[in-house]
């Protein structure tokens, strides 16, 4: 069972808020129980399959010039400012 | 007029002169605005009669000009257009302009393509019923009280109206061929690495591909033949073979076709449309038996917990700080500013990613994420054995008919159970074409084959049997 | 460079993007894990680490991690260090740098955090070893060694600035294990690892229980400051990037890079005792700086190779006694290769090699001008100077026992040569010969 303090805390660390907690915590939760039926599966011993590739096939070590991108709030020098960090 | 031909009829009426791309993109235009009720669309091309004009002109000067010139063509919001917002249907993206295109976008605009719009879509993509969009649900055509499937509902609707003659969608367990059947267009999901995926924000980056929707099979060929095959920017596609429309495949005589026993429907009116599939595939000499994939009893699980972790760990990156919307700094340390930042996502994309909060972390590891990896590989092998003897695999597309707008909103696992036909192609990798084949209540069903990894173009070019006088 | 003046949607992490591999990091890897005498995968799998922070752009790191077997680009290696110490190496893995934060006004994040994304998305190798270290000393040289593995392999530039850095952990009386971040330089390192010892030895004299910690260095403070976030927050949620595939390294893969591979410094260690005769002690040193060693190859003849290489270790490397001196140095392999003929044909002293070779470091030039120039100098400034010694005895005992007396002999030396020495130089030599 997940409590609202489990919800609470797993909120945080995503960077979310969550107003109603007790539905949060009703529904996560029932997320959770269903995917318990993964216990009956059987699948212990199975070994993961994953894509291959070939170091050959990936990207050149080349410079690939890109216009430059503005972002958010840069200041005149170029840095980002971002808020304080505790 | 409304623009009802298919691509391939378009291509050749404009290129031939028979008719030109400004007016059936003016066509298409006052289709928009006379089905705008329905919501299928985010964003519109002001520019769509100026850009046709020029390709008119083109062909006047007797230019050559590309493959889908001045065919109507719209683009699910969560694939990023440099000249057009990409939202993702979240206030997270509100007007966002991405510095640029796709892969597909690049691709398609070679071709003269002109994109038309930005298609609705549930937040991020995560849902199967269009209503969880940030700007509100699209309808179903063809019936306003029942939801056009998801999470492509804007692109489903937006063929299924003539609002565009192909669309591209996204699918992560069945994003197009749901509102496919839902809408009786056809949907095509390729082989994972099939389309270059750079470009496509990401919800469930390891099973999801780009897939086109069209009125007909042929349309989705030439769209496949246009946007599939290996990609510079995205590693996964660098062993896939594009869909070529010249090749012609050699069809197996008398294909074995597996009917999938774990996916049969519970309502019998949509299970004698499955019947009425296999009857007419056998009186075109295939041979059709019944195959059991054990794994998919555990596919929705699996299918979830990898999603709810890919997505708790794909949307971190929307903090506020690089891009995104006006927030003053003022008065806030960092991680509470991000925090108050991501207030906007909506209810139902918190609740994945505290779910995928919970899945892959230190405590929960073994218990679920891993296992969730071990289902998809053992269905993977499952399904490859299957493949060696069997060419194809037929389910319908949905268990269910299109269901009514509200009715499972609340209650998260009734809604995955939607997907359970679906998320197996996925989770596996394989190609899977949803086609429109029969009405139930006037509303339309569809019927989905799967084929082995690679073999695109021999599913796309099998299907016609299935799909050709269902218009 | 600009901040954020060279960046890319992909380094970004915009919407949209996908991590593009680049395959000369995974050789360049390869080849470094090689080196370490580690051990490498039959194939390479990514993870991402997640966590919120702004030099992050997607807010998680594509890193290794060993979940599913040995998938990390090396693992379980050993390595000697200039002192003959054992290091074992537990895991190298490639990753992505982050950006870089400054801060304003202050440098405890308590201001404005500034954020340069340039070098965010860099290939970036963590060579994390086991606890093998007893000195701050031991683990500076151990950066020693594995800058010049780095430098041999030719594979990244380690005396860039930022280009090398390390975190460094640090337990006394198998107390608490304390991290410390954000060490920029070998010398910092030395520092901060001394820093923290004293801090935690007093801790324990005290009797006061050492938190299990992460601290962050202070590089204008020079002291070791804890940081706020609390360990109990951080779950990374380790799980596999599938936007990168498995990269497989089959043997012809590993052949080729071993192929491409510069001779290891254990090899060319070996190869200079045997083939030039040269002391294992000599070899160590030189071997110990690939400068010192292109310099060596490139100005020897059998004939003069063992003077060269007694020149580089004791003489050039005595008195550019840093790794930045030497690199700053102006002494061309033609200098040394003269040098040693002078001094194989008699025609100069080591100890006017020294001198000719410390000028030349400093200032560079011809050989053959600073020996006409420094004739009256050198040569002739030795006898001078040793024959006023020993017309002085008296001022000559006073100068060894209350150094400032040595004017009174400076003095003497100056009018002797009418002002031509120069005052540093017979101050110099004037040292020395008062030593002997």
């Amino acid at each position: 069972m997940i409590t609202e303090d489990d919800i609470k805390q797993v909120a945080s660390m995503m960077r979310l808020d969550i107003e109603d907690k007790d539905d949060y915590t009703k529904k996560v939760q029932r997320m959770l129980e269903y995917f318990d039926v993964l216990d009956s599966a059987g699948v212990q011993d199975e070994a993961i399959l994953v894509q291959h590739i070939n170091i050959s096939q990936l990207r050149a070590d080349k410079h690939i010039p890109h216009d430059t991108i503005q972002c958010k709030s840069q200041d005149k020098r170029g840095h980002l400012r971002v808020p304080r960090l505790s | 007029m409304i623009p009802a031909q298919t691509a391939t009829e378009l291509v050749r009426m404009i290129s031939s002169g028979e008719t030109t791309a400004e007016y059936i993109i003016g066509q298409t235009l006052k289709q928009i605005e006379d089905t705008s009720h329905l919501h299928a669309f985010l964003h519109m091309n002001s520019n769509a009669i100026q850009q046709a004009k020029e390709i008119d002109h083109r062909i006047q000067r007797g230019e050559k000009v590309g493959r889908l010139a001045g065919i109507p063509i719209s683009i699910k919001d969560n694939i990023c257009t440099k000249q057009y917002p990409t939202t993702c249907a979240s206030h997270m993206l509100d007007g966002y302009m991405p510095p640029y295109d796709a892969t597909v976008i690049r691709r398609i605009l070679d071709e003269d393509a002109i994109i038309i719009g930005k298609t609705n879509m549930d937040e991020f993509a995560m849902g199967l019923s269009t209503e969880f969009s940030a700007y509100g649900p699209t309808l179903n055509p063809h019936n306003t009280e029942v939801v056009p499937g998801g999470s492509s509902g804007g692109s489903a609707v937006s063929v299924a109206t003539h609002t565009s003659a192909i669309s591209l969608g996204s699918d992560t367990g069945g994003s197009v061929r749901n509102p496919a059947s839902f809408c009786g267009v056809v949907g095509f999901k390729p082989t994972y690495g099939m389309i270059s995926r750079y470009g496509l924000i990401s919800y469930a980056n390891s099973i999801e591909q780009i897939g086109p929707m069209a009125r007909s099979i042929s349309d989705i060929q030439l769209c496949m033949s246009i946007v599939s095959g290996p990609d510079v920017n995205d590693n996964t596609t660098a062993n896939s073979t594009p869909v070529s429309l010249s090749e012609q495949y050699n069809a197996t005589e008398n294909p074995k076709i597996g009917i999938i026993r774990q996916m049969a429907s519970k309502d019998t009116r949509i299970q004698n449309i499955l019947n009425k599939a296999i009857e007419e595939l056998s009186s075109h000499g295939c041979q059709c038996d019944e195959v059991s994939l054990e794994m998919v009893d555990y596919s929705v699980a699996a299918y979830y917990t990898i999603t709810s972790t890919e997505v708790a760990s794909n949307l971190a990156r929307y903090d506020n700080i690089r891009y995104g919307y006006d927030m003053d700094y003022t008065g806030y340390e960092y991680h509470q500013y991000v925090t108050k930042a991501r207030a906007r996502f909506g209810a139902e994309v918190k609740r994945r990613m505290i779910a995928g909060g919970f899945v892959p972390s230190a405590g929960y590891a073994g218990r679920y994420f891993l296992k969730a990896l071990k289902v998809k590989s053992r269905l993977t092998r499952e399904i490859n054995r299957t493949f060696e003897e069997y060419d194809y695999l037929i389910s319908v597309t949905v268990p269910i008919l299109p269901f009514r707008i509200g009715e499972k909103i609340d209650d998260p696992v009734s809604m995955f159970l939607v997907d359970i036909n679906t998320v197996t192609a996925n989770l596996t990798g394989k190609p899977a074409i949803s086609i429109p084949y029969g009405v139930v209540d006037g509303l339309p069903v569809g019927i989905q084959i799967m084929a082995n990894s690679m073999e695109d173009a021999k599913l796309l070019q099998f299907s016609h049997i299935l799909g050709d006088d269902t218009q | 460079m600009v901040p954020n003046s060279n960046t890319c949607p992909i380094c970004l992490g915009l919407p949209g993007t996908l991590p593009l591999l680049n395959s000369e990091a995974v050789r360049h890897g390869v080849a470094l894990a090689m080196s370490l005498n580690c051990t490498t995968p039959e194939s390479l799998a990514f993870f991402r680490k997640n966590y919120f922070y702004p030099d992050l752009p997607k807010n998680y790191q594509i890193t290794q991690f060993d979940a599913y077997g040995h998938t990390s680009i090396g693992g379980n290696g050993t390595v000697n260090t200039d002192d003959g110490t054992e290091i074992r190496i537990r895991r190298i893995q490639l990753e992505e740098d982050p950006g870089r934060l400054t801060y304003e006004g202050g440098n405890d994040g308590r201001q404005t955090t500034l954020v340069d994304y340039n070098r965010a998305g860099v290939p970036l190798v963590e060579i994390v070893t086991e606890p093998d270290f007893d000195s701050p000393r031991q683990a500076r040289s151990f950066m020693n060694m594995l800058a010049d593995t780095i430098k041999n392999l030719d594979i990244a530039d380690p005396y860039l600035d930022g280009a090398m850095r390390a975190d460094g952990n640090v337990s006394v009386h198998d107390g608490n294990k304390v991290e410390i971040k954000n060490i920029n330089s070998f010398h910092d390192l030395e520092k901060a690892l001394h820093y923290e010892l004293t801090r935690q030895n007093s801790l324990y004299e005290n009797n006061i229980t050492i938190q299990q910690e992460t601290r962050h260095w202070d590089e204008r403070r020079r002291i070791t400051i804890s940081s706020r976030t609390k360990e109990a927050e951080l779950d990374y949620r380790y799980f596999l990037e599938a936007d990168i595939p498995w990269v497989d390294l089959d043997d012809d893969t590993i052949k080729e890079i071993s192929a491409n591979m510069p001779e290891s410094t254990t090899a060319r260690r070996e190869r200079y005792i045997k083939q030039y005769n040269i002391k294992p002690q000599v070899a160590n040193v030189l071997i110990s700086d690939t400068r010192c060693c292109r310099l060596f190859e490139e100005a020897l003849t059998p004939e003069t190779a063992l003077i060269i290489a007694n020149i580089l270790t004791t003489d050039f490397m005595g008195v550019m006694d840093t790794r930045e001196k030497r690199a700053a140095s102006q002494i061309t392999a033609e200098h040394l290769s003269k040098i040693a003929t002078l001094i194989k044909s008699n025609k100069i002293t080591r100890a006017v090699a020294k001198d000719v070779l410390y000028k030349i470091a400093k200032k560079g030039g011809d050989i053959d001008d600073i020996l006409d120039a420094s004739s009256y100098d050198t040569s002739k400034l030795y006898d001078i100077i040793s024959d006023t010694l020993q017309k002085e005895p008296q001022a000559a005992h006073e100068a060894r026992i209350n150094p400032p007396a040595i004017n009174y002999l400076v003095g003497i030396i100056m009018r002797e040569t009418r002002g031509a020495a120069d005052p540093q130089e017979v101050l110099r030599i004037l040292g020395e010969l008062l030593k002997e």
